[in-house]
């Protein structure tokens, strides 16, 4: 017999103290599809959490036995009645329960606690390893910082993704959509982004919180084990509403997410935020505002769909010195049905992020991997967001790129092309096979450079298109094996000053001399 | 909303007028949804007049105690309570409900008050388990 907890048991009864408590009440009149019509709770607040009251109709045992409570949002006020989405398990609110109010505006558990787990939209743990432990609570639907307590993007954000880095550069506090039809490499970039965050500095390096609308929860149970394989999983948060989850929790999860970024955000530390995908959170908010009868507009969403976009992203910033100088990155991502960038809910987004990564399925299919369009990808804070490293070696990559496209579409249709063309689609092929990249392989920003530096100075010229990829993977370890000091000291000061572009100009010279395999005519 | 509209308004008539001009409002009701293209509303008419009785019936405010209780020894403290609740004590409908376990618990449409040994001893069981 455990006489301490016997003593704990007998010291807990004796200090019992049965007050009795006033609550504001409902009665549930309506339940269906996940929507409690409830009469009463005449002070309900809008956004408010409410408890059904499964206890009330039962005995003692059964009230005592029963594990767990549903929830319920209040998202309609109406003037006889409130309008409740049930966050749970419908099954469990019949007609004539009773609702209580909690006082409190939803807002879920947000802290260090946080880090390493995967959470549903609730904040309530669904890995099995234990209850969370915070002391610190956040709104789920928070103003935005207002101008005057955000600071100018000015920190670049490496996704280690070459295309990216180079052309479509993003900055701490940027939103940068990611847009694309379906398995074109959308939630890979993103992914990629997360763990090339292990090769920033820890005082540096951004948490990451991924959340996933609407997917398959093998997919996000495929997440997490890459994220644990890549180490990447210690400083990233994974906020679960898979597609078997109410469509209430689905609307919810992107707003839990950014309550838990901006907890970081506001203590002077960097955020990075994946919203995937915005496409299914725009189906599940059209699916609860329907239930709620709240009349539909085009294509049958409700009117304030731009707005449930905008203020969601409007979440993310930068913010001032006076504030903490903390940011919140975040990277929604939009599925486009045929390339159409022009329907509605991706015309709404793409008008208020900050640029835009498009992904298209030709390229993909040609084994251009990631398959970013250069030429409609666009990010609108520029090379602002770019290391100075970076900027000496991409700065023309882009143009040249645009024009090696249109040279590849001419030169199918020309039977002769003078021998600059000729060049030009070379070296045009060259680069396209610099920027391919392997999925989770995300490269640091001293191997970027190097290898973006080789191709725009025409030092692959002589090397064969399909020996590329063995190319900079031998001159990687050339590097590593004779110069390492040359990686170390760009990932330190993230410059390229002219020595240092001397001796890689050296370096390239001699490992072409040192293997003769690699060159050759293309 | 419509059909909402209907029930109350059917619904306030047949509370104010005398029982035997029932039948009289309910013709004159069906000959107005008929002249109006409204008849396709009417189950959904008869569905909003059910719940309007039964949150009605319901909104009355209610004490409950476990049976056998002393009346005379819960009166002063309710009195004390329906003040706090704006509740005017006569009108407050007496019920026995034994899974209260003790004590009482007062329920109004919007608020409760609750004194009872039932979310005592749920309390307390919550807080050993925890």
């Amino acid at each position: 017999m455990d006489t301490a907890f016997i003593e704990k048991l007998k010291t807990e009864i004796q200090n019992f103290s049965h007050e009795a408590v006033v609550e504001k009440i409902g009665r549930v009149t309506v339940v269906g599809d996940g929507i409690a019509e409830v009469d009463g709770l005449a002070e309900a607040k809008m956004a408010e959490l409410v408890v059904f009251d499964e206890t009330e109709q039962g005995s003692l045992e059964d009230a005592l036995a029963r594990k767990g409570v549903v929830y319920g949002l209040v998202l309609n006020l109406e003037e006889e009645q409130v309008k409740v989405v049930v966050l749970g398990d419908t099954t469990r609110v019949r007609e004539g329960m009773y609702v209580k109010s909690t006082g409190q505006v939803f807002s879920i558990p947000v802290g260090e606690a946080l880090k390493g787990r995967v959470v549903n939209a609730l904040g309530e743990p669904i890995d099995g390893l234990g209850e969370i432990t915070t002391d610190t609570r956040y709104l789920v639907e928070r103003e935005a910082y207002g101008v005057i307590d955000r600071k100018s993007v000015n920190q670049p954000l490496m996704t280690g993704i070459k295309a990216v880095d180079s052309m479509i550069p993003i900055g701490r506090g940027q939103r940068e959509l990611i847009i694309g039809d379906r398995f074109t490499g959308k939630t890979t970039i993103a992914i990629d982004t997360i763990i090339n965050q292990k090769n920033e500095p820890i005082e540096n390096r951004p948490i990451c919180i991924y959340v996933a609308i609407g997917q398959k929860e093998s997919k996000v149970a495929r997440i997490v084990q890459d994220l644990k394989d890549a180490g990447a999983m210690e400083y990233t948060i994974v906020v679960s509403a898979s597609a078997s989850t109410p469509a209430a929790l689905q609307f919810i999860a992107p707003f839990a997410g950014a309550a838990i970024g901006e907890y970081f955000m506001d203590r002077g530390k960097d955020a990075l935020i994946i919203y995937d995908d915005l496409s299914k959170h725009a189906v599940a908010y059209r699916e609860v505002s329907l239930l709620l009868r709240r009349p539909p507009g085009r294509e049958a969403y409700p009117g304030d769909i731009f707005y449930l976009h905008s203020r969601l992203l409007e979440r993310a910033a930068k913010l001032s010195d006076q504030k903490g100088g903390g940011s919140l990155t975040a990277l929604p991502v939009i599925e486009t049905q045929e390339n159409d960038v022009s329907a509605y809910i991706p015309t709404n987004v793409i008008s208020i992020t900050d640029g835009q990564i498009y992904l298209t399925a030709d390229l993909f299919n040609k084994g251009v991997r990631p398959a970013v369009d250069v030429g409609i990808s666009v990010s609108r804070v520029g090379s602002s967001a770019q290391t100075k490293a970076m900027k000496a070696v991409a700065g023309k990559l882009r143009l040249e790129l645009a024009q090696y496209y249109e040279l590849e579409a001419f030169s199918q249709f020309a039977s002769d092309l003078d021998p600059e063309t000729k060049a030009r689609l070379e070296k045009g092929a060259r680069m396209v096979e610099v920027l391919k990249q392997g999925k989770s392989s995300p490269l640091p920003l001293e191997r970027q450079v190097v290898m973006i530096f080789a191709g725009t100075q025409g030092f692959l010229d002589d090397v064969a298109v399909e020996k590329i990829k063995e190319f900079e993977s031998r001159f990687f370890e050339y590097i590593e094996r004779e110069h390492a000091q040359l990686f170390s000291s760009i990932a330190t000061d993230r410059t390229l000053p002219d020595d240092r572009v001397e001796e890689l100009k050296t370096l390239l010279t001699n490992f072409k001399e040192a293997y003769p395999e690699l060159v050759s005519q293309g | 909303m419509l059909a909402r509209s209907y029930a109350h308004a059917l619904n306030q008539l047949l509370s104010t007028l005398p029982a035997y001009e029932g039948d009289r409002i309910i013709r004159s009701f069906l000959g107005v949804l008929a002249r109006r293209g409204h008849r396709a509303l009417l189950p959904r008419i008869v569905r909003e007049l059910s719940r309007i009785h039964t949150s009605g019936s319901s909104n009355k405010p209610v004490v409950l105690v476990p049976r056998g209780s002393e009346r005379e020894t819960l009166q002063s403290r309710i009195d004390a309570i329906c003040s706090q609740l704006a509740i005017e004590p006569t009108t407050l409908a007496w019920q026995e409900d034994d899974r209260v376990v003790g004590g009482f618990l007062i329920r109004t449409k919007h608020a409760q008050y609750d004194a009872t040994y039932r979310r005592a001893l749920i309390t307390l069981y919550q807080k050993l388990a925890s």
